[in-house]
């Protein structure tokens, strides 16, 4: 099972949704008595490792609203 | 003959029962201008229509405000829909309305409701041509005035909700005469450049609307492949544009709050999994570590070091129950001799005492008795090869092997010659 979830983890690129529900398809594997200690740190491991890409969702950077011109050119409104 | 004399109440009521008997007044439509306008604190609206012939009461009240999409004063030409009734208190009919539209939407609200017929049968509307908005836009597009409310709104509830999220408006004409054309253009520049669009305009006149009511616009928004939030107006204003729309959001602050996420609901939301992540994983730990005691405490159990530990044990209960058995009846024994000792009289003490003395003196005499002591003295015992005593020189001759006793073992001694003493008799 944590093959198919590392492969999905390396095929990039989830929505927030998706990672998030990957998140929460994990902490649920996690607390399940089947999971072997060895697959929980892969998975403790695959899992932070989402939570720091789905965190940089936030960037940091404040935006300016940008105007789209006629010619399809953004320049900063205001 | 007195003529029948009815309280206000009987003639009130019954007037009040031929209106609502009446098809016509339950459901009327009634143009006029608008005077002595009062909105209420509570919400209902007190106003007068008039024409050059008369003036008719009219009430909204705050439950029927949905309506009205426009803010009523005097002198607006109106229609105004909705029933004629008495109302007993004052003695008077009024019109309670359920709708006021300005007069000219007559023939607007037909084209309205024509080509909303029409594209409803296209399928422009359809449930299941809608895009989901994300709920995680990073690019949020606009198309409306750059100047105006709805701009505005939109930038500030965005910046507080998430000043992460990049907005691109891309200005449009909202009102007049190639308002829809430039809506149509703009939703279709900003298509593919953002995650969600926004489309809309602040409150205005049901004619500053019309414009998101046109068929190029609704066509604009249904072929755009990046979902459309639409933002006309106030609540109360429902376009073709609205129904186009993936999302409808009754005002462009709404579609601002609709379109940006909360940039502190999802840090929580990123720390809560974090948190559950740790928590998981650490219960999981100590669970597998409980397991791992249990089963060790088990093994220990089980070993055969421990079996051997538990048999000393029992041998070592034994032992101990053995101890304290005999101790037992070794201090009982000791209490009957005790009981005994007490008992016995002091003459059989004195008895006792004598007796032991005697045993002393004869152990002393037997002592003397014993030949060994006597060897001890330095005497010795000479034997001949019979075992015989030598007693006598007459019983041994020259040549004789003798065996001669003493305290430590024997000599065997040789006769080299006897000789008989005469004198030596005891």
């Amino acid at each position: 099972m944590s093959e198919e979830k590392k492969e999905i983890l390396e095929e990039e690129e989830l929505t927030v949704e998706q990672s998030f529900a990957r998140l929460d398809e994990m902490v649920s594997a996690l607390e399940s008595e089947d999971v072997s200690i060895e697959d929980s740190f892969r998975i403790y491991q695959d899992g932070m490792k989402l939570l720091k890409k789905v965190g940089q969702k936030l960037d940091g950077y404040e935006k300016k609203m940008l105007s789209l011109t006629e010619d399809g050119v953004l320049e900063e409104f205001e | 003959m007195n003529p029948r004399v009815y309280t206000v109440g009987q003639i009130n009521r019954y007037i009040k029962g031929m209106f609502a008997g009446d098809g016509l007044l339950a459901s009327v439509f009634v143009s006029g201008e608008v005077s002595n306008c009062k909105y209420h604190s509570s919400g209902h609206i007190y106003f007068s229509i008039k024409d050059s012939t008369g003036t008719l009461s009219c009430i909204m009240f705050a439950g029927n405000r949905r309506g009205l999409a426009f803010r009523m004063k005097d002198g607006d030409k109106v229609v105004v829909g909705g029933a004629v009734d008495v109302y007993e208190r004052d003695g008077r009919y009024q019109l309670y309305a359920k709708q006021i539209r300005l007069e000219g939407e007559g023939e607007l609200y037909e084209k309205f409701m024509k080509l909303k017929s029409k594209l409803e049968a296209e399928g422009l509307f359809d449930k299941s041509h809608k895009k989901p908005v994300p709920a995680y836009a990073s690019v949020v597009g606009v198309v409306t005035a750059p100047t105006g409310a709805a701009v505005r709104d939109i930038q500030t509830i965005s910046r507080r909700r998430n000043p992460y999220v990049q907005l691109i408006l891309r200005p449009s004409l909202v009102q007049g005469e190639g308002a829809a054309q430039s809506i149509a253009d703009g939703i279709r520049m900003l298509d593919g450049l953002t995650d969600v669009i926004i489309v809309g305009r602040g409150g205005g006149s049901y004619e500053d609307l019309w414009a998101f009511n046109e068929e190029i616009v609704a066509r604009a928004i249904y072929e755009c492949g990046t979902p459309v939030i639409s933002a006309v107006g106030h609540e109360t204003d429902t376009t073709i544009a609205d129904f186009a729309a993936d999302l409808r959001a009754p005002t462009p602050s709404a579609a601002a709050e609709l379109a940006v996420f909360d940039c502190r609901e999802f840090r929580e939301s990123v720390r809560k999994r974090e948190t559950a992540f740790r928590n998981s994983l650490s219960r999981k730990l100590a669970a597998d570590e409980a397991r791992i005691k249990w089963y060790q405490a088990r093994l220990r159990a089980l070993s055969p070091v421990s079996r051997l530990r538990d048999e000393r044990r029992r041998a070592a209960d034994c032992e101990t129950a053995m101890e304290r058995a005999v101790r037992e009846r070794l201090a009982a024994a000791g209490r009957k001799a005790e009981f005994y000792a007490s008992a016995l009289p002091d003459r059989t003490a004195k008895v006792l005492a004598l007796r032991q003395r005697t045993f002393s003196v004869l152990i002393a005499r037997m002592e003397g008795l014993n030949p060994i002591s006597r060897l001890r003295q330095g005497y010795s015992f000479v034997a001949d090869s019979g075992r015989h005593a030598v007693r006598s020189v007459k019983q041994v001759k020259k040549g004789d092997r003798l065996t001669i006793y003493v305290t430590d073992g024997t000599v065997t001694a040789g006769v080299e010659e006897t000789a008989e003493v005469e004198t030596y008799h005891e």
